[in-house]
């Protein structure tokens, strides 16, 4: 998806040379053609500035790099100051800026708009002007050296310095890229050049280039990211197709307190996302249940994202190319959900060299191998083994617990990927997650005598996934991708199972055309057919409200099902830029459920508007939808379910503004709305149905908040944000009760982090977190189960009417780096939870529910840390 | 990564001090009913009867202990077939017979009746589908009053019409007003027997109804931790006979093999842990100074998961000094 969209600018770029695309390492000369393509503008009339009288006789030197908007005619229309050189020097800039003139820029031949950057630079005795391009006449024996920079997102990547010298007399031109990432050098001696380019958190790289003469080199170069290979893009209320997107990157994830490097855990900072319960493996994303969220790897459904107790995410940072978050108004490729879509994108194998990684810490030990197989073909293995057994099994027994299997969990990932040719890539991936408990609890609880003897738990998945990405032309994408594996959960505790093992395959195809100058269609199919064997030995579940225990002494009940889901879907969407400050972006998903025979027709559009379309870029931005879920299996398929039900429906509504401050500094903030309908509620049935319980789309609900998020994006010294949410969940399970606080509601959720590089290898950070407590029901006493012993609790009615206290927490992390020739060690102290407040995490009663405290979490925690990197 | 280990590490801690500023539940210091163990058949020919069919005659009879000794009223109402074998489901079934009737539940009063003895209707189980039948039962209420109990006319959805008034007329608070439920399975060949205590040895010795053995009093007055009394206390090890682990294969074709576990009570002191698997039943017991006077009373109660239940009764003192 991400590779999907593009700018209008950068899709007639890429259009007119994206034959000649090439990686930094490669080169490719080609003919000149100057009528096609995009042509940079060229000067017809330097203008010296005027030394500042103010600073006559200081002999101060100065540099003004100005942002020149020039028209189709290449008239100088605006003037903006880039790189600051001081007030008299920027003033002294701009007066002399206006007279510059110049040949507009051309795309084939036709004149064109155009904005680039231009660099005064002041000395005293002589003032003289660097341009970006050499502008003297061609000469015979020269050639033209021009390209852009890329993020390795492929964004322009404006304000990079590209710096060529002749390795021949060692005389150097440079430039500085501009808004669309271009630059140009003209009229260079033919020979061999090293170029050099460097940018404010891109690793800064060399490669040596040939200049043929009366030729035109076109490169484009695509910068890593400092810190790491990897960029994570996470993509915030992301509606179809590039038009809201939050990123972080692999320098921000790696520093951020509380988030421990873990790229998925890491969105937990960002609007939308609640903080989840102590320990929980869930995201709750705006005010949504965890299961009206889904989690795909490359568009592949997986059954969970994190490991047990949220330690990890199932997919390992080091493999992470992309991960696209939508919090709600997602495109029609994505459907089945009326919460949230995680998409993790899986990143190439490295093919520059075989790499490896080994890393160990407390919580689990990690290795990844990769590299090229051949010039079309690369790899990548990695496997991951959780050591919490390790030191958790010792502690669980010396409380006598009887472990033969402390928790422990294993992921696995495989990648093959081949250049079938210049427009085909292959990639076949493996990737799976177990997760295990086997204990034995010879005390068991007394609150539920349950509780106890034999507990294991098995929660795994694997997928083996195969997809070709063809790139037919530069304007047309084709990806198909297919999926087969398989989900196993086991749950045995004494008497009680829950086994499930299903087979799901999925195919996706996803074709995007460009149909015209303004328009994309995009079209596609996603279907996923899925076997399942399920055994059910387990009391019914509680009415709403009710605490699901005592278990001890309830009829158990065994049911046994198998059968296939059957769910594909069809969508389509279009890209519409009408003018150059609107985007359009309507679209249609078609849904077909078997277990419930229901078809789903679910339109959504997106509207983007640029109310100033250059820096400091203002957007409103809009969006409305339907969006469907299917009932669970187990709501809709007998014998645990029931028959005829529908799916239920969300009507989401989005509108926000994105204002641009600064280079570093923007604010992105959106109101939403969600109308949710026909929810599944349950009633009770034990004398009626094998399963004890009916099922009916009786509910209903809203959601509707606010988002804000001011950030400061990472330079060379400073990251951090403002993530600030408002908002209110409410439901209700018929529609004659009022509508009341939903369990994952949070009204506040606000995170202020920040990170300094203070130099020397040192950096520091902290993240602050305050957040509402969540709703809960209290319990106003019990009655005695004579059957186990204990009491059941009685809840006070209507639901979820208290609250938990508030959390705030204040988390800091000290980083210290040293470099070495071929490695950099670095170490961290890290500590949560600096002023040691008892945050609450639930309620506890005592044994009859007449006395309740609130249990807190995690106290103050320093760790310290230690990490190699080859 | 090493943050995520230390706030596991903080969660167990956590979960492992939850409750741990309470009284423990095994600390009888009020009005308690502990178990309810049924039978069924006529007087004299009574077998155990948690599982029963449409007809059958159910003697029920209650271990209770209210450590102020004062007069109990009793309640008992039964909700037959509701549609959650939970409490709530319980007490919602009766709300909603209130509701058809116009009457509350026909509950049976009586001062200090600890026993009750009803049958159940022989269409119980009329209109239940065949898939629906494993879970179909007769809820027995009971309500224990150490005052008045008074029957309102009016049934909330989610509560009883019932309130508990001491002498002087006030409502007597939750925690010394007793509500319970127990579960008779409505099952047409499939029986249950309750556990078997053959008996228990406290350090070893035998330990009989009439004995009265001597406990240290090894824990501070106010402690409620075990593992902070001065000594390990003394070991309790109750023997369950072993026919009491019922197993096999159910009326509607399903296997099963029970559960038990052994629940540990006593008016004073502390447990180590007070529910112990029955494979592995012991546990240690200390009093604590000062308190209890010159004779605890312990019971241990041995409960099957389908409803089973035996116990025994046995005496300590303090150990003297």
């Amino acid at each position: 998806m991400l590779r999907l969209r593009a700018r209008a600018l950068a899709v007639l770029l890429g259009a007119s040379v994206g034959s000649l695309v090439r990686s930094a390492s490669a080169q490719e000369p080609a003919p000149v053609e100057p009528k096609k393509g995009p042509v940079p503008p060229k000067v017809k009339t330097s203008v010296d500035p005027t030394y500042p009288s103010a600073k006559k006789g200081s002999g101060e030197k100065a540099v003004v790099r100005v942002e020149l908007t020039l028209d189709a005619t290449g008239k100088v229309t605006s003037t903006k100051v880039l790189e600051s050189g001081g007030d008299a020097f920027d003033a002294a800039a701009l007066e002399a800026a206006p007279k510059l003139e110049f040949e507009p820029a051309t795309i084939d031949g036709k004149p064109v708009p155009a904005k680039i950057a231009w660099r005064f630079t002041f000395e005293e005795a002589a003032p003289t002007v660097t341009p970006p391009t050499t502008v003297e006449p061609t000469k015979a024996a020269v050639g033209t050296l021009s390209g852009t920079v890329l993020t390795p997102a492929d964004e322009p990547l404006p304000g990079a310095k590209v710096v060529a010298k002749n390795k021949k007399d060692q005389k150097s031109v440079e430039a500085t890229t501009d808004a669309e990432g271009r630059f140009s050098f003209k009229d260079l001696p033919v020979g061999t050049w090293s170029v050099h380019v460097e940018s404010t958190g891109f690793k800064a790289f060399d490669v040596d280039e040939e200049v043929a003469g009366n030729t035109l080199t076109k490169v484009t170069y695509r910068p890593k990211l400092e810190g790491d290979a990897v960029e994570i893009d996470v993509k915030g209320e992301r509606p179809p197709r590039e038009v809201t997107k939050h990123s972080l990157s692999a320098a921000e994830i790696n520093k951020i307190p509380g988030s421990g490097g873990d790229a998925i855990k890491a969105i937990q900072n960002l609007p939308g996302v609640a903080r989840p319960p102590g320990l929980a493996a869930f995201l709750i994303v705006r005010g949504s249940a965890p299961q009206e969220t889904n989690y795909f790897v490359e568009g592949t459904l997986v059954p969970i994202i994190f490991h047990f107790g949220g330690l990890n995410a199932v997919i390992p940072t080091e493999l992470i190319e992309r991960i696209d978050f939508y919090p709600g108004n997602f495109g029609p490729e994505f459907g089945r959900v009326t919460g949230g879509i995680l998409d993790v994108g899986l990143r190439s194998p490295k093919k520059d060299g075989y790499h490896g990684l080994l890393q160990f810490d407390l919580i689990d030990g990690r290795t990844l191998l990769e590299g090229p197989i051949d010039k079309k073909t690369r790899f990548a293995v990695a496997a991951r083994r959780s050591w919490v057994d390790v030191w958790l099994g010792p502690v669980l027994r010396s409380l006598g617990t009887g472990v033969s299997t402390a928790p422990v969990y294993y992921d696995g990932q495989a990648i093959l990927e081949r250049d079938l040719d210049e427009k085909n890539t292959a990639r076949l991936a493996f990737f799976g997650s177990n997760d295990r408990l086997a204990v034995t609890l010879n005390s068991p609880s007394s609150s539920d005598p349950a509780l106890g003897g034999d507990i294991t738990t098995t929660t795994g998945f694997w997928r083996l996934q195969g997809r070709v990405e063809s790139r037919l032309s530069a304007g047309i994408r084709w990806t198909n991708m297919i999926s087969y594996g398989q989900d196993l959960i086991e749950f045995n505790l004494g008497d009680f199972l829950f086994k499930l093992n299903s087979h799901p395959l999925a195919f996706r195809s996803d074709f995007s055309a460009k149909i015209g100058k303004d328009a994309t269609v995009i079209v596609g199919t996603d279907v996923l057919w899925s076997s399942y064997d399920v055994t059910v030995r387990a009391p019914p579940p509680p009415i709403p409200g009710e605490a699901p225990g005592p278990f001890f002494g309830r009829p158990l009940r065994e049911i046994s099902g198998s059968g296939a889901l059957y769910r594909p879907a069809a969508y389509a969407m279009l890209d519409l830029r009408p003018t150059k400050r609107l985007q359009f972006l309507p679209g249609v998903r078609l849904d077909y459920t078997r277990d419930t025979k229901e078809w789903s027709v679910n339109p959504r559009v997106v509207a983007r508007f640029a109310i100033a379309n250059e820096f400091p870029k203002t957007v409103l931005k809009a969006g409305v939808g339907l969006f469907a879920q299917p009932p669970l299996p187990q709501q809709s398929i007998a014998p645990f379910g029931t028959t005829g039900l529908q799916n239920s429906r969300a009507l989401q509504y989005a509108f926000g503004l994105e204002q641009d401050f600064t280079r570093q500094i923007n604010l992105k903030t959106e109101v939403f709305y969600k109308d949710t309908t026909r929810l599944i509620s349950q009633t009770l049935s034990e004398s009626t149905t094998a399963s004890g319980v009916t099922y009916g789309n009786r509910g209903d609900g809203r959601t509707y908040g606010l988002e804000v998020l001011l950030r400061y994006n990472p330079d060379d010294k400073f990251f951090g944000w403002i993530a600030y949410t408002l908002s209110r969940a409410e439901r209700r399970n018929t529609r004659d009760e009022p509508l009341a606080l939903y369990a994952f509601d949070q009204t506040h959720i606000l995170t202020i982090l920040g990170s300094y590089k203070l130099g020397k290898g040192w950096q520091v950070g902290a993240r602050f977190r305050y957040v509402t407590g969540r709703p809960y029901t209290p319990n106003v006493g019990g009655v005695v189960d004579f059957d186990a012993g204990s009491y059941s609790p009685v809840p006070q009615f209507p639901l979820n009417q208290a609250r938990l206290p508030s959390f705030n927490q204040l988390d800091i992390r000290i980083d210290k780096e040293w470099k070495f020739t071929s490695w950099t060690l670095s170490a961290y102290l890290d500590v949560q939870n600096v002023y040691n407040r008892a945050n609450p995490e639930g309620v506890s009663y005592n044994f009859n529910y007449t006395q309740s405290n609130v249990v807190s979490g995690i106290p103050i925690l320093p760790s310290l840390g230690l990490r190699g990197e080859l | 990564m090493r943050k995520n280990a230390l706030a596991l590490f903080a969660a167990v801690a956590t979960v492992a001090a939850c409750g741990g500023d309470f009284d423990p539940g095994s600390r009888v210091t009020s009005l308690r009913v502990l178990a309810v163990r049924a039978q069924k058949g006529p007087a004299g020919a009574r077998v155990d009867g948690t599982y029963a069919k449409p007809g059958d005659t159910i003697s029920l009879e209650a271990l209770w202990h209210d450590a102020k000794g004062r007069p109990t009223q009793w309640a008992w109402t039964l909700c037959v077939r509701p549609a959650s074998g939970t409490v709530l489901g319980c007490f919602q079934k009766l709300a909603q017979d209130a509701q058809k009737s116009g009457q509350p539940p026909p509950f049976a009063l009586g001062k200090d009746k600890d026993r009750y003895e009803f049958t159940i209707p022989n269409d119980a189980l009329d209109g239940v589908s065949k898939e629906a039948r494993a879970g179909a039962i007769v809820g027995v209420v009971t309500a224990v009053c150490p005052g008045t109990l008074a029957i309102a006319p009016q049934v909330a959805k989610n509560d009883l019409p019932l309130t508990c008034k001491d002498d002087a007329g006030n409502v007597v608070p939750n925690d010394d007003f007793i509500l319970g439920f127990k579960r008779i399975f409505l099952r047409t060949t499939d029986e249950n027997k309750n556990p078997v205590l053959t008996g228990v040895t406290l350090d070893g010795k035998a330990w009989g109804p009439d004995d009265v053995l001597e406990v240290p009093a090894s824990c501070g007055a106010d402690e409620n931790r075990f593992d902070r009394c001065s000594d390990g206390g003394v070991s309790i090890v109750p023997t369950v006979d072993p026919s009491s682990f019922e197993a096999g294969t159910n009326e509607f074709g399903a296997a099963y093999s029970e559960q038990l576990v052994v629940q540990y009570y006593a008016n004073e002191g502390l447990f180590e842990t007070d529910v112990r698997r029955a494979q592995d039943p012991i546990t240690k017991f200390a009093l604590r100074s000062g308190k209890g006077g010159s004779e605890v009373r312990v019971w241990i109660v041995a409960r099957d998961n389908r409803g089973g239940v035996s116990w025994l009764e046995r005496k300590v003192k303090p150990r003297a000094k």
